[in-house]
């Protein structure tokens, strides 16, 4: 008997040690912590550039007298104050690997790089073929041709971007965005955001607009119509309500929808073409040229602003998002762009 | 337009800017988004891992086999069980064939006290069960159903006029194909489980390898211990010792290895790489 | 074929089916392209909102009110409805002492009787209650504690004229050392991470299982309002909205913590009722769902085939038939997986890796041990609710629940 239950306890022996790391893990846990809500940086594209402002304020020592010089910031991260010479600056392969304070307007040379945040009190303008981690302006920021920014950049005045940019991570501006020819970005947020000058949305009269009539198919579902199919709404028509259409959905030139619009194919606004609300799409949004959305305007694929286009208004702020965004010259955004692979000014 | 052309692509020399936080840690993305990457090398990885386990467990069967007919035969008498040893060839397609040893005994039926032993551990049991704290609400119900299975095997040999369809040599041979069906389907479950995750593939293997060395090990220890419980319980013993303590422990120590596997490091976090988000094209 | 292959095929079958689509669900989640449509839409002319909040433990409503009152959205544009229970005036003092502080912002509406359970309290305020002409109505309970972006994000779907519902990620507060609220984590992060987002991105319907959704006014009155006669009004609604034409949104980076309290009777209540509230659901729109949405809304129903298939697998081992015997190997670890799928685990455990957690994967052979329980109960109670005639919306805790609760 007594060979039969040392056996026993052989193979439950065996047979538990799998189950050590479970039965360590269940009485001595190394793994308790529930998943914290990191929801803070929802609706602020500057949130990145917001924590940096903090930050700088916490760490920077109240220097007495301005002046050039390095020091360490109050937790060892090492900076360079400069209030005269900028030209100090990257003197090493033109690499600048301190933080970077600018207490007055400056034009920086072009061709540096700088590897942790650039943080200017005033004015700056910044070369051509400058690569920064981060850059935050509290007046304005001028960002010169072929720059670079890998994860944030933020203007308290107007950002301007040269042409052939590419700014990756957050940029944002409190007052206005400009953005050059064939410039790269993901995200983007400012009350107007514009690929050269900006524009107003041109809203048409409904007067001179005929009531759509919806087709005999159109059911009615709570406060919107759906349509099943594809859906071409002509020219110069007014549709008083809001629409769900299981295609393709292409609004007609100059026609206005009062109300929001959502496609489950790709969503066409014509030339001069407006919803008032929001436009939605499960596949590809394009705006043609003068079109304009009131809204929000949302695709799963990929988002096309013709000339002149526009999103939102100095008064209603919006988003657009898609997985790749295009803008014309003149294609104007009141908000905010964000593109999962990429947004580019054609 | 795609942005992750010219572009967007820096090449390495920024991208540890790029990708990286203010105190040098790769930035992911939000676990509400992040995936896995999947390319070629990885399905070849996963395809590959899973044939050569299935190849290696194939290729050492006769050698297992041969290991547990030799403990077999030297732990039975030793642990004073009455059991002849055999072999009994099974028959695969391809025109396979498959000489397992088998262990054979008369089955001990169970007499009234037998039965009445067995109720009163049952109902005991269920007692226990009932009064277990709160806490331990999971080892209540799987008291439950042990003492439900144990009933039905006392009610099958207190009323039923047909015999018991199983004898002791076939449960015991059943118990024996039960862990050489869990060695083999092993490789396959992890293949469809575990390889397509991110984990350097030699931790897959040793894993996989851990695991089948056990099922190995184990499932003679299994078959000689229930062979002892059931020549000295009886048969009335044998439908809650098949189900709740061999098919469930082939199970339980499965997941546990897999548990275990998927606690560790993540490759991607390893070579600091970013996980991927997955867009609609 | 004998009898029981005959019984027994279609019911390994279903766990075949089961495990198929669920396997489907875990690869889409990690290599699927993944969808999250209105995640990025955070600036926006945000419409109105009123908050309705269903109220009986003057202990919770204290937190709940805390959260949402610093909630980001707007000022101006968000109204805080608690409804008043005269079975709990205790509740009811605490929320007119938030009515006085935040007058405008916190509007209490008191009840004048106890009926219907949570759906007609909800029903009641949302026709009755001042804040009910908002276009976006938002539900929450006493347990839930929502970020400061929790509201935008929930809104936020609503930009859509399409969408009628929307829900966000539940997840608990605290976990601390005892087992239940650490299976409960890995339970959940598996429904949301492998169930809602893999349906989202396969653009199936997801199911709203917790008590904390967004709805349009609109839609919620052409579905015919809240029910008093279901015990899982949010799911019940959410399908009533989706047989309507509306699109049901669910945001998986929207992230609320819950409370719970950590005791298995409370939870043995809460999965009973979840149980129940499902069969509810599936007897009413049975006519009208898709195939997805019935095998769903069915799962307790699998619950009990696979007991009842199990039995069957029993005598017919006990009859010498060997099909029956595989076939009883199979579904004893089959009845150890709540959902009725031989991949629950995997799901689990991707889910788990996918939040970034390690460690506590480690614990899944005891979550199988758990799952036994959490089949037991779904089948127990979707027979009670089919045999029953009807049976009234419990929300009060049982003296169970109270004591255990008290020992806790």
């Amino acid at each position: 008997m007594l060979p039969f239950l040392g056996f026993l306890l052989l193979t439950l022996g065996w047979g538990l040690l799998p189950l050590l790391p479970a039965i360590r893990e269940l009485l001595a846990p190394q793994d308790l912590t529930p998943l914290e809500l990191t929801d803070r940086s929802i609706g602020k594209i500057s949130y990145l550039a917001r924590n940096f402002r903090q930050y700088i304020d916490r760490v920077l020592p109240q220097e007495a007298g301005a002046g050039d010089y390095a020091a360490k910031l109050m937790d060892g991260t090492e900076f360079v104050r400069v209030t005269r010479r900028a030209e100090q600056l990257a003197s090493q392969g033109n690499v600048e690997p301190r933080v970077v304070v600018l207490d007055a307007p400056h034009s920086l040379p072009g061709d540096r790089t700088y590897l942790m945040e650039v943080y200017a009190r005033a004015p700056l303008t910044s070369g051509a073929e400058t690569n920064y981690r981060a850059v935050y302006g509290e007046k304005e920021l001028t960002l010169g041709d072929s720059n670079r920014v890998f994860r944030w950049a933020h203007a308290n005045g107007t950002l301007t971007v040269g042409p052939h940019s590419v700014l990756r991570g957050r940029i944002s501006s409190e007052t206005g965005l400009t953005l050059g020819a064939d410039v790269v970005f993901e995200r983007a947020g400012a009350p107007v955001i514009a690929f050269g000058k900006e524009r107003e949305p041109s809203l048409p009269s409904r007067a001179e607009l005929l009531t759509w009539n919806p087709p005999a198919a159109a059911q009615k579902v709570g406060d919107h119509l759906r349509v099943e199919g594809d859906l071409d709404i002509p020219k110069d028509t007014l549709v008083p309500a809001s629409l769900v259409v299981t295609g393709r959905l292409r609004i007609g030139a100059g026609s206005l929808v009062e109300g929001s619009v959502k496609a489950h194919r790709d969503l066409e606004l014509s030339e001069r073409a407006r919803v008032a609300g929001a436009a939605i799409t499960r596949a590809r949004l394009a705006l043609a040229e003068h079109a304009s959305v009131g809204g929000a305007a949302l695709a799963e694929r990929s988002v096309r602003m013709g000339r002149n286009a526009v999103v939102g208004g100095p008064a209603s702020p919006a988003s657009v998002a898609g997985v790749e965004i295009e803008l014309s010259e003149g294609a104007t955004v009141y908000g905010q762009i964000s593109a999962r692979r990429g947004a580019r000014t054609l | 337009m795609s942005a992750s052309s010219p572009a967007t692509h820096e090449g390495s020399r920024f991208e540890s800017l790029r990708i990286r936080g203010h105190q040098g840690g790769v930035i992911q993305p939000h676990r509400s988004m992040g995936g896995l990457p999947w390319d070629a090398r990885r399905l070849a990885t996963v395809a590959g891992l899973t044939l050569a386990a299935v190849a290696g467990y194939v290729a050492l069967l006769p050698g297992i086999l041969a290991m547990w007919r030799w403990g077999l035969d030297w732990a039975r008498g030793r642990l004073g069980l009455d059991l002849m040893l055999g072999e009994q060839t099974v028959l695969l397609p391809g025109g396979f064939s498959l000489r397992l040893p088998e262990l054979s005994t008369i089955t001990p039926q169970p007499g009234v006290g037998a039965l009445l032993l067995a109720t009163l551990i049952t109902v005991a049991a269920l007692g226990v069960a009932f009064k277990l704290p709160p806490r331990l609400t999971p080892l209540r119900y799987f008291l439950r159903l042990l003492a439900a299975i144990q009933a039905s095997a006392i009610l099958f040999f207190a009323v039923s006029i047909d015999p018991f369809p199983f004898r002791v040599s076939d449960y015991l041979f059943g118990l024996m194909s039960t862990g050489l069906v869990a060695m083999g389907i092993t490789p396959v479950l992890f293949g469809l489980v575990l390889y397509p995750m991110d984990l350097v593939w030699w931790r897959k293997a040793l894993v996989t390898a851990g695991a089948l060395v056990h099922f190995a090990v184990l499932t003679p220890m299994l078959v000689l211990t229930h062979a002892g419980l059931l020549l000295r319980g009886t048969a009335v013993v044998m439908p809650a010792l098949f189900l709740g303590f061999g098919v469930l422990p082939f199970a339980v120590v499965f997941l546990a290895f897999y548990g275990w596997a998927m606690s560790w490091p993540s490759e991607l976090e390893r070579r600091e790489v970013s996980a991927p988000v997955h867009s609609t094209r | 074929m004998t009898i029981f292959g005959a019984i027994l095929l279609p019911v390994l079958a279903i766990v075949a089916v089961v495990t198929i689509r669920h396997y489907r669900l875990i690869l889409n989640r990690l290599f699927g392209a993944h969808r999250q449509p209105y995640l990025d839409l955070s600036t926006a002319t945000w419409p109105r909102a009123t908050v309705f909040i269903p109220c009986r433990d003057e202990k919770q409503i204290g937190p709940l009110m805390v959260a949402l009152l610093a909630s980001d959205y707007p000022e101006g544009l968000l109204t805080l409805v608690p409804i008043v229970d005269p079975a709990f005036p205790a509740a009811a003092k605490v929320l007119d002492d938030y009515a006085v502080r935040f007058p405008g912002k916190v509007v209490p509406f008191h009840r004048a009787r106890s009926e219907g359970g949570r759906g007609g309290a909800l029903r009641e305020a949302s026709e009755h209650a001042p804040g009910r002409e908002a276009p976006v109505h938002l539900v929450f309970d006493g347990a839930y504690r929502p970020g400061r972006g929790l509201i935008k994000q929930l809104v936020a779907p609503f930009f859509d004229p399409e969408v009628g519902g929307a829900f966000s990620r539940i997840v608990p507060a605290t976990i601390g050392p005892i087992l239940l609220p650490r299976l409960l984590d890995l339970a959940g992060s598996e429904a949301s991470q492998i169930g809602q987002q893999a349906r989202t991105n396969l653009d199936q319907t997801p199911e709203v299982t917790a008590p904390v959704m967004g709805l349009r006014r609109a839609a919620l009155e052409a579905a015919g309002g809240w029910s008093g006669e279901t015990e899982a009004e949010t799911l019940e609604l959410g399908y009533r909205l989706a047989a309507g034409g509306w699109a049901i949104a669910y945001q998986n980076r929207a992230e609320c913590h819950e409370v719970t309290s950590g005791a298995w009777a409370a939870y043995q209540e809460e999965a009973g009722r979840a149980a129940r509230g499902r069969i509810q659901a599936l007897l009413r729109h049975r006519g009208r769902a898709g195939f997805d949405a019935l095998l769903r809304l069915a799962r307790p129903l699998v619950a009990v085939v696979l007991i009842l298939g199990w039995l069957v697998a029993l005598a017919g081992s006990y009859a010498g038939d060997p099909f029956a015997v595989v076939s009883l190997a199979v579904l004893t670890i089959v009845l150890f997986s709540p959902l009725g799928s031989l991949v629950g685990f995997a799901a689990t455990a991707a889910a788990a890796r996918l939040d970034g957690h390690r460690a506590r994967v480690r614990i899944l052979p005891f979550q199988a041990l758990a799952g036994l329980a959490s089949t037991w109960l779904a089948a127990r109670e979707a027979l009670a609710q089919l045999l029953a005639k009807r049976r009234k919306p419990a929300r009060q805790p049982t003296r169970a629940v109270a004591a255990e609760n008290r020992v806790a």
